[in-house]
């Protein structure tokens, strides 16, 4: 008698399969039993593959890769037949987590070099406007890093003043408003690095406006400047990267826009201006150190091509006046091809998502650019540290910089170098204007009035918000000619003023600061007391036996001789050689 | 017992006057001579002029030595002269187009064709256009001055007696003829960037490393290690083309700014300080601490300004000039400072802006008006002084413009500015090539679009002339870059001065 083989129909599929959890632990499927005959046990398969055989109606996949995954299940009977499989689902499996971050490294709270306090004077002068007594006593005796962490990490905040900045002129003594002249406009922004807590922030945002050089002799309306500012100060944030500031820079500031003729760059009529800088000026610089040129006149047109399209509102009667926005008709299509790169014609029309993905594709090639990395670093160096960036150096920096992580790396590895230190005795490093100037106001604890400020900074040749030109200010030694030194120290006697002085055009006081010490007061005390009362800035031994000297034959006879001298030690000390090197 | 010419030698000393005697010195008598040296053009008179008993200066940044005292003998190629150069750049890009005009059949009619609503008529100004007044003589087949410059007597609107007219003269370079027109004239790799191309023609040379000016060069080469009144910007700032690696220079906005006064609050009034920044200017810095030394000599430069320049006549300033404006009274004090006898032989003025992308007609009008009464004024101002024969004024700009006019009733950048060189030693006329204004002249050609005028003549050369023929010196030797042409002038004479 044969055996025949069992003419029982297959299995019928198992009901309602589904996906109940899908998450980092593994995907859980559940499912029905099949109506009829019920299997001996369940096969499940995953992307057509089977991964597991199961008896019960239930199965964790947890060995699923991330991404999404197709599964049905069917029965199998105790002969191991298979029946009809259940309807397919599909379930994504997460990514896992990131692992969770070390713990920072526990540290005694003074590491680095222990500070000195001309450690700490330099510090303070290289990354600020000089370090107020306060500052020196707090710092001297604690570690350089962590001085430098202090100084990247704590966010922005201004000291109160007694003494805020008014206006001159035929309204004086009001409050000001920086909308409302040019003089108002440029002592708000001196005011805030004035009372600034962290003063490397303002160096920084300052640092990007003569990176990212825009200037008002262009005819930028006052509040698109501001905007500017505050985005130049948003940026000194080192939590921040490169790139966004370049993105912003790109697609969203008015006044660069204005600035560089961004608006006008349009389908079929290219204006190549901000495409041009962004490679010569911005972050590449026009040659490599080998004298290559970075760049070529067609990649200039290419990366204009790319940047086109984004538009500027000028109707100063709309809400969106100053407010640029990517507008596809006026994009072009066509291929761009810059720095070796090509982006196909669209063949088709434009889109909003178009804009941004060509900035993008911009920024890739230009900041993926191997001149990019040294050119930004060699600037960056150049603002803090005299001697040029040993070659190590910079081969260590331009690896640890990445163009969209945060630039904090790189600007602690510079303020950490050995080299910050150099010529400690003897400081051999030319305040720029700016900085120069805040630092006397911050000495002299001086209030700021009118224009006497900014006249000043416009006689040393660095007036904010007005670059000569967009390669912005030359520096080093074109800061110094016999004309601006002459500004320099000029600037001394109208802070002076501000800061002394109760005449009608000075700061409003009721009645003059006395500065005599009084008859008997010795040639060497009165010495000491102005060099205290600009809280002690380095002079060197030369310097202090000029003044000495000067102190011992200047007339002492009356109130005003005795003031006299004073004034003129005090000037000669901030205004003199020795207070334009930090 | 001496020799007569050390007796002579010691007469002259004594005397303080150089002496007759200028005999070649045998190499063996000196002590130390650098070495790759020939006693060749050495003469005692200039060992003595040079002073070689140890000259020390106190702004140069190291001692002179032996090579500082050769090379200042050695240069002396030219016999020593006092003659002045005043350099006036119009910052901007001027449009050369508009301010020589040109005048061929053909050319005009390719300038109108270009320029419909900002071309010059030829002749009578009408119906508020401005005219043109050809060159007279040769020239005036090619170029014609636009009438805002062109004085009343010869026709023109700028209300003066004086007008590029009266300067050119006959244009024959003879006497009277005192005005050199230079068309076209760039670098060879030229930028239409105004700081690119302004820094070239700065500094002539293409080297971003190179922070030095033409000028400067020359006057560290040739110029005083302790006068800083030899190179004069009038202005708040040093123009690029007068700094220098070691000898002094000065930025002059105004004599009353000079020096270091103070001005107290209670104290005792006007005081100068000058005596006390002296000294601390005289102290020495760390060998290598570049910024601190130059500092301290940069204060040290500027009391010696103004010590120098107290030590001179009163200002008196001329009559005649247009205007107070800043061309105006820049002119006036390069005037007086030419003329005060305090060794200044270069003055820088910059003037501007003359980026007319926009309404140019508006802004350039007004400018080259004022310009044209303002140079008449310096040259009548100078001749008063007596000391117009050996100034010479050179006028340039860091390019030109576009021959197509924009959207804007303005011009874009362009190539082959013009240049101006005014004195009554210049040999005026037409003193570079023309070389036409119609499309196919253009580069690239026959491209109105895009086309520039051609650039025939490198400012290298106008420079070369400059150096070679006025202040004296070795061109090749400041201005960089390789083989300089000499000035091919467009009226077939030769050189830049009479």
């Amino acid at each position: 008698m044969a055996q025949f083989r069992s003419m029982a129909r297959r299995l019928a599929a198992p009901r309602g399969l589904k996906v109940k959890r899908a998450g980092p632990a593994g995907i859980v499927l559940a499912w029905k039993a099949p109506r009829g005959t019920k299997p001996a046990a369940y096969l499940i398969f995953r992307d057509g593959r089977r991964i597991a055989r199961s008896e019960r109606r239930h199965y964790v996949d947890a060995r699923a890769k991330p991404g999404r995954h197709r599964y049905f299940v069917l029965g199998v009977d105790d002969h191991g037949r298979r029946g009809k499989h259940s309807k397919v689902v599909r379930a994504r499996m997460p990514a896992p987590a990131p692992a969770p971050p070390e713990p920072p490294p526990i540290v005694p709270p003074n590491y680095g070099p222990t500070l000195t306090a001309a450690m700490v004077d330099r510090l303070f002068w290289r990354a600020g406007f000089g370090a107020t007594a306060a500052q020196r006593a707090a710092w001297t005796g604690k570690g350089h890093l962590q001085l430098v962490d202090w100084l990247l990490d704590t966010a922005p905040s201004l000291a109160a003043t007694a003494t805020p900045p008014l206006t001159g002129g035929s309204t004086p003594n009001q409050p000001i408003d920086p909308l409302a002249s040019e003089d108002e406009l440029v002592m708000e922004w001196l005011d805030r690095m004035q009372r600034a807590v962290n003063p490397l922030r303002e160096r920084m945002g300052f640092f990007w406006h003569r990176h990212w050089a825009v200037s008002r002799d262009a005819g930028i309306p006052a509040p698109w400047l501001i905007a500017y500012r505050n985005r130049m100060l948003r940026f000194a944030d080192p939590r921040l990267s490169f790139r966004a500031l370049a993105y912003e820079m790109s697609t969203l500031d008015a006044a660069m826009s204005m600035y560089l003729n961004g608006s006008d760059n349009v389908k079929g009529r290219p204006n190549e201006n901000y495409a041009r800088e962004l490679m010569e000026l911005f972050c590449l610089g026009p040659t490599a150190p080998n004298g290559d040129p970075n760049y070529s006149q067609a990649d200039v047109e290419g990366l204009a091509r790319a940047l086109t399209g984004w538009r500027l509102n000028f109707d100063d009667a709309s809400p969106d006046y100053g407010k640029i926005t990517f507008n596809p008709s006026r994009f072009e299509t066509g291929a761009k091809t810059f720095l070796g790169r090509t982006l196909p014609a669209l063949g088709r029309a434009a889109t909003a998502a178009d804009g941004p993905a060509a900035v993008n594709a911009a920024l890739d090639a230009v900041l993926g650019h191997p001149s990019h990395a040294p050119f930004l670093i060699r600037k960056l160096w150049a603002e803090f540290i005299a001697t040029p960036i040993p070659a190590a150096t910079l081969s260590a920096l331009v690896a640890a910089y990445r163009p969209n992580a945060p630039l904090r790396p790189v600007l602690r590895g510079i303020l950490t170098h050995a080299l910050i230190f150099e010529s400690l005795g003897e400081p051999n490093l030319v305040k720029p204007p700016v900085v120069y100037l805040v630092g006397v106001l911050r000495a002299l604890g001086a209030p700021m009035k009118g224009n006497y400020m900014t006249g000043a900074l416009t006689n040393m040749q660095q007036r904010p918000y007005r670059p000569p030109n967009v390669a912005g200010w030359e520096g080093g030694m074109s800061w110094l000619n016999t004309n601006t030194v002459q500004g320099r120290f000029d600037a001394v006697m109208r802070a002076q003023f501000l800061k002394y002085s109760n005449s009608a055009n000075s700061y409003p006081r009721a009645a003059l600061v006395e500065v005599d010490g009084g008859a008997g007061e010795t040639p060497a005390a009165l010495v000491e007391r102005a060099h205290a009362s600009v809280g002690r800035p380095w002079l060197s031994t030369g310097t202090r036996n000029a003044l000495l000297a000067y102190a011992t034959s200047a007339p002492t006879t009356t109130v005003q001789q005795r003031r006299q001298r004073f004034y003129t030690v005090q000037a000669l000390m901030l205004g003199g050689p020795d207070g334009q090197v930090m | 017992m001496r020799c007569i010419e050390c007796e002579e030698i010691e007469l002259a000393r004594v005397s303080d006057a150089r002496p007759a005697q200028t005999m070649e010195i045998p190499y063996a008598a000196l002590d130390g001579f650098p070495a790759g040296r020939s006693a060749g053009a050495l003469t005692r008179r200039r060992l003595l002029q040079f002073g070689v008993a140890g000259l020390a200066s106190v702004y140069a940044p190291k001692a002179l030595g032996w090579e500082s005292v050769w090379e200042s003998v050695a240069a002396e190629a030219a016999p020593s002269s006092d003659n002045c150069l005043v350099l006036l750049y119009l910052a901007g890009g001027n449009d050369g187009l508009n301010t020589l005009v040109p005048n061929g059949a053909a050319d005009y009619s390719a300038y109108v064709d270009a320029r419909t609503a900002i071309h010059r008529l030829q002749g009578a100004s009408a119906g508020g256009v401005v005219g043109s007044t050809p060159l007279a003589g040769f020239a005036g087949q090619h170029l014609a001055f636009s009438n805002v410059m062109v004085s009343t007597a010869g026709g023109g609107d700028n209300g003066d007696v004086h007008g590029l007219d009266t300067l050119y003269g006959d244009g024959s370079g003879g006497p009277g003829s005192d005005l050199a027109v230079m068309p076209a004239v760039d670098a060879v790799k030229y930028s239409l960037s105004h700081f690119d191309n302004s820094d070239v023609w700065f500094k002539a040379s293409y080297d971003m490393n190179v922070k030095t000016g033409w000028l400067g060069r020359w006057i560290d080469s040739y110029g005083s290690p302790t006068n800083p009144l030899q190179a004069i910007s009038i202005d708040t700032a040093l123009s690029k083309s007068i700094r220098t690696a070691a000898n002094p220079v000065c930025a002059i906005p105004s004599l009353s700014s000079l020096g270091f006064t103070m001005n107290s609050p209670g104290g005792v009034g006007n005081t100068a300080v000058n005596a006390q920044m002296a000294a601390l200017a005289a102290l020495p810095a760390g060998a290598t601490n570049a910024y601190l030394s130059r500092t301290r000599t940069t204060y040290g430069t500027a009391v010696e300004t103004q010590q120098r320049a107290a030590s001179g006549p009163a200002y008196t300033p001329g009559t005649g000039y247009p205007s107070n404006g800043t061309l105006s009274t820049r002119l006036r004090l390069a005037a007086h400072l030419l003329g005060a006898n305090l060794g200044t032989r270069i003055i820088t003025i910059h003037w501007g802006s003359f980026d007319t992308h926009s309404d140019q007609l508006a802004a350039q009008d007004a400018q080259l008006t004022e310009l044209s009464r303002a140079l008449g004024a310096f040259r009548a101002d100078l001749a008063a002084r007596g000391i117009e024969q050996k100034v010479c004024t050179l006028v340039f700009s860091e390019f030109g413009r576009r021959v197509l006019e924009n959207g804007s009733a303005g011009t874009d950048h362009g190539a082959g500015g013009l240049m101006l060189a005014m004195g009554s030693s210049v040999r005026g006329g037409l003193a570079s090539e023309w070389p036409g204004c119609r499309p196919q002249d253009l580069v690239p050609s026959n491209n109105p679009a895009q086309g520039n005028l051609k650039v025939p003549t490198d400012y290298r050369s106008v420079y070369r002339a400059i150096v070679e023929e006025w202040l004296g010196g070795d061109p090749d030797a400041i201005i960089n870059g390789g083989t300089i042409a000499p000035l091919a002038r467009g009226d077939g004479a030769s050189g830049l001065f009479k």
